[in-house]
């Protein structure tokens, strides 16, 4: 990790929840998706693999770098179609904070690449209005957190529990 | 009244889904040869995401079994296949933590 991480209560709860393999209280719960539902999404710049430069939505275009949120946003309606056309930035990410927040969410850490993630699973009615779901959508929202940045790093629709792919030793928390 | 948009069946996804997974898996080599100038929030990102294009992979699988293709997806979907069995050694790299 080449950044200070996070000293958030919560996000050390996480990444001592994952560490020692302890099972969560309900409280420890409700505490982690509201730090998850309340957490800005991943804001630095990253690089656009070629094939995705040059894809245009709502007036962006994907060039060599591109912040993350615009990134994921023109994957997820213009490369994907999971979310309808014109669902602009703050609406996916408002889907997101909804699918976390959802009573019907799934939540369960995990550690990968040497990181503590959280994520939500979520039944997409639960998540996203039907007015935003894209041609290709998916019947399941999953959302990621990073506890050690404390910022959310994707959010996407899978077709199956098992298209998460989390590791064998993730612990599910609810 | 919003406009909703009409959700494409299985048969109708055939043709995106072999689209999308011809571009993302061509990418691999563009993507490892790149790896280590790539920052940990970078990589970070594009494990997290790799499960996106599993999962449409195991719905072709699926409607492959079924019998849903023309024979020229059924081509293309071949195509793939080598495509995957070619880049899959290098990926399960990428992915390794």
């Amino acid at each position: 990790m080449s950044e200070a991480r996070s000293r958030h209560p919560t996000d050390l709860l996480i990444r001592a929840l994952v560490a020692r393999r302890r099972q969560a209280t309900a409280a420890e719960v409700t505490r982690i998706v509201e730090r998850m539902a309340t957490a800005p999404f991943e804001s630095r710049a990253r690089r656009v693999p070629l094939p995705e430069r040059g894809a245009r939505y709502l007036g962006y275009i994907l060039g060599a770098r591109s912040d993350s949120l615009t990134y994921h946003l023109v994957k997820r309606v213009a490369l994907e179609e999971q979310w309808a056309d014109g669902t602009t930035a703050a609406q996916y990410l408002e889907d997101l904070r909804r699918a976390i927040r959802s009573p019907s969410a799934q939540l369960v850490v995990f550690a990968r690449r040497g990181g503590c993630l959280a994520a939500t699973i979520t039944p997409l009615e639960d998540a996203v209005p039907v007015e935003r779901w894209g041609p290709q959508v998916q019947p399941l929202i999953m959302t990621v957190f990073s506890a050690d940045r404390g910022i959310i790093i994707s959010g996407y629709g899978i077709s199956s529990l098992a298209e998460a792919h989390l590791p064998e030793d993730a612990q599910w928390l609810a | 009244m919003a406009r909703v948009a009409r959700i494409l069946t299985a048969k109708e996804r055939i043709d995106p889904y072999l689209d999308y997974l011809f571009a993302e898996w061509g990418a691999v080599p563009e993507v490892a040869a790149e790896w280590n100038e790539w920052e940990d929030h970078e990589q970070l990102d594009f494990v997290v995401e790799w499960p996106i294009k599993e999962d449409r992979l195991h719905q072709l699988q699926q409607w492959a079994r079924e019998g849903l293709f023309t024979p020229d997806q059924q081509a293309r979907y071949e195509r793939l296949l080598a495509l995957i069995a070619q880049h899959r050694p290098t990926l399960e790299q990428l992915l390794r933590d």
